[in-house]
């Protein structure tokens, strides 16, 4: 990892993503006030202003950070031109937080949220999915009111993290949905409350442009894309904010919401999804028969998969292997079987068709363009 | 921490009220009454500056006690200094509450538990405060108390308590005795109702 302070020279540019970055590891550490507001501040090109709040908040709440966090906060109030010796009055401490924010995606968190933001979702460039979760713990030293609603939204390249959450926040607002906004964008690992917050969340709204098919939320496992620099402090070593890696992780520690198209034709005909489990239930029940073969078949053999399937991810781009049929399964009824035969059958014939769509479009697939927008 | 300094820095903060945006305001009094000086000193005269209020002669001297002795720019302190009459009040203020508080006001029976009886405290009041015609748009709670001492440890808590029932930017005038009311505070208390009376006797606020 990359020290922040051994980076090249900071344009005015990168300040903003820096402070972005470093609002997203302060999430569930300071109030979610402050973070709205400094994220508005940063979109507003007030850097100064909200750099001087998000510190100020921190040794007001005497809210610890690490000294990696100190010091970043303590350049960006040089770059913005602010008094960088408020970084002093910090209060340092490199043990690791424990993340103890609870999360739950009952009472449909995501309830509106599609509808109030479908304008906005229409004109943001690359934004990839957003979801919603209830947190049910108060955040930093002047906490607001619980339940708290958490918006996530991914971005994708071409996306601009603050102003995103600016504009995400301010249309949520206009329609009376009181909510904290976390944006991410490509090459930023999740801090353990994002993890926790994702993993509970229900989706609002999701693009079919998803360039791989890793959930949204889960951390890249191997690939990174060109991170812009300003990715950097939350990926620091010794950070206390949890920050996962992108290159270290090798598997998501729990599977995450399911990503599912609910965007068309009606999101507001949605009904509300409950629990996880029941989530899971309905998907399933909205399956084609073909589907729930394949489901089950997959489930058998590779749940995460099965997962992947059951929320709709390969659609498009990508062909599934079938696994193979086994007719001999002890758990498997007659008419199990019967129907297996038949849409064993009908589904090779879908994977050829994939196939062959595939190789028409592979050279258009999304994510080809891995143009960050913090490139020169 | 010097209780002048600090007493000097509230002062400053209460006459702020209605001027300085109310979601800045109650950070910086959450700041004071936490005892973050030193933030205030690096912060505060530049947000006088960059939302373009002057500051009267008064309220200039309670800016350089408070916040000179804690590292405040002295150049930034220097230009809050204003040479025209402040903006008197831009608000309009109502005793009732609006219709969309419930008929049970669950903050104000709140308030009424915690500072009840209470010592170092005096009378505590409610308005509604207004922009514009009353009606329109949206009104926000006003609270006015009296207070013999650590007024900005009584603001934090009270502003930390309305946070949580909902109100994100909340509106807490603890006011000391003997204290030149500005425009606000007086238009606010005009308009006022008595939520409860604490245990100190003879700091009425508005006379019977």
């Amino acid at each position: 990892m990359v020290e922040v302070h051994d980076g090249p020279p900071m344009d005015g540019f990168s300040v903003p993503l820096r402070l972005h970055n470093l609002l997203l590891a302060l999430a569930g550490r300071i109030d979610d006030s402050a973070l709205t507001e400094a994220r508005e501040l940063i979109a507003r090109a007030h850097i100064d202003e909200a750099v001087e709040l998000t510190t100020g908040t921190l040794i007001a709440g005497r809210i610890p950070v690490s000294s990696a966090e100190q010091r970043e906060l303590a350049l960006v109030l040089e770059m913005s031109r602010s008094d960088a010796t408020l970084a002093n009055d910090l209060l340092v401490d490199e043990t690791e937080p424990v993340n103890t924010h609870r999360f739950s995606g009952e009472n449909a968190p995501e309830f509106g949220i599609a509808e109030a933001l479908d304008r906005t979702l229409q004109v943001l460039p690359d934004v990839r999915s957003v979801h919603a979760v209830w947190r049910n713990t108060p955040a930093g030293s002047v906490p607001g009111a619980l339940p708290q609603r958490v918006v996530l939204v991914e971005l994708g390249p071409e996306g601009n993290p603050p102003a995103v959450a600016f504009r995400v926040d301010t249309a949520l607002r206009r329609a009376g949905i009181h909510s904290v906004v976390e944006v991410s964008g490509p090459g930023v690992a999740h801090s353990e409350y994002h993890q926790a917050a994702s993993a509970a969340a229900s989706p609002a709204w999701v693009t079919g442009s998803t360039t791989s098919s890793s959930s949204s939320f889960r951390p890249e496992p191997v690939a990174k894309p060109p991170a812009p620099v300003t990715s950097e402090p939350v990926a620091e070593s010794g950070s206390r904010h949890s920050m996962r890696s992108s290159s270290t992780t090798t598997a998501p520690a729990e599977p995450v919401a399911p990503v599912v198209p609910i965007v068309s034709p009606s999101p507001a005909a949605e009904p509300p999804r409950k629990a996880r489990s029941e989530t899971r239930a309905e998907r399933t029940a909205d399956l084609t028969p073909a589907e729930v073969a394949q489901l089950r078949q997959a489930l058998a053999e590779d749940p995460e998969k099965g997962r992947e399937i059951a929320a709709g991810k390969p659609s498009m781009h990508e062909v599934v292997e079938l696994p193979a049929l086994d007719l001999d399964d002890p758990s498997l009824s007659e008419r199990d079987r019967a129907l297996l035969r038949e849409l064993h059958a009908e589904l090779a014939e879908r994977e050829r068709a994939e196939a062959a769509k595939m190789r028409l479009n592979g050279a258009s697939r999304s994510g080809g363009d891995q143009r960050g927008w913090t490139a020169p | 921490m010097d209780p002048d300094i600090e007493q000097s820095t509230h002062e400053l903060l209460l006459r702020l009220a209605g001027r300085l945006p109310d979601q800045l305001l109650w950070r910086f009094r959450d700041w004071l009454g936490e005892g973050a000086m030193g933030t205030l000193a690096r912060t505060l005269p530049r947000s006088l500056l960059k939302h373009r209020i002057d500051l009267d002669q008064t309220e200039y001297r309670l800016l350089v006690a408070g916040l000179i002795p804690h590292g405040a720019d002295w150049h930034q302190v220097s230009s809050t200094l204003g040479v025209d009459d402040v903006t008197e009040n831009r608000y309009t203020f109502t005793s009732s509450a609006p219709e969309w508080v419930n008929s049970v006001d669950s903050v104000s029976v709140l308030i009424h538990a915690t500072l009840r009886g209470r010592p170092d405290v005096g009378e505590v009041r409610q308005s509604w405060r207004h922009v514009g015609v009353v009606g329109q748009g949206t009104a926000k709670r006003v609270l006015l108390i009296t207070a013999l001492s650590g007024l900005p440890r009584l603001t934090g808590e009270l502003q930390r308590v309305l946070r949580v029932l909902g109100d994100e930017e909340p509106s807490v005038e603890v006011i000391p005795p003997r204290f030149d009311l500005p425009g606000y505070h007086r238009a606010a208390l005009a308009d006022s109702e008595l939520v409860c009376v604490g245990a100190v006797e003879g700091t009425r606020l508005v006379a019977a």
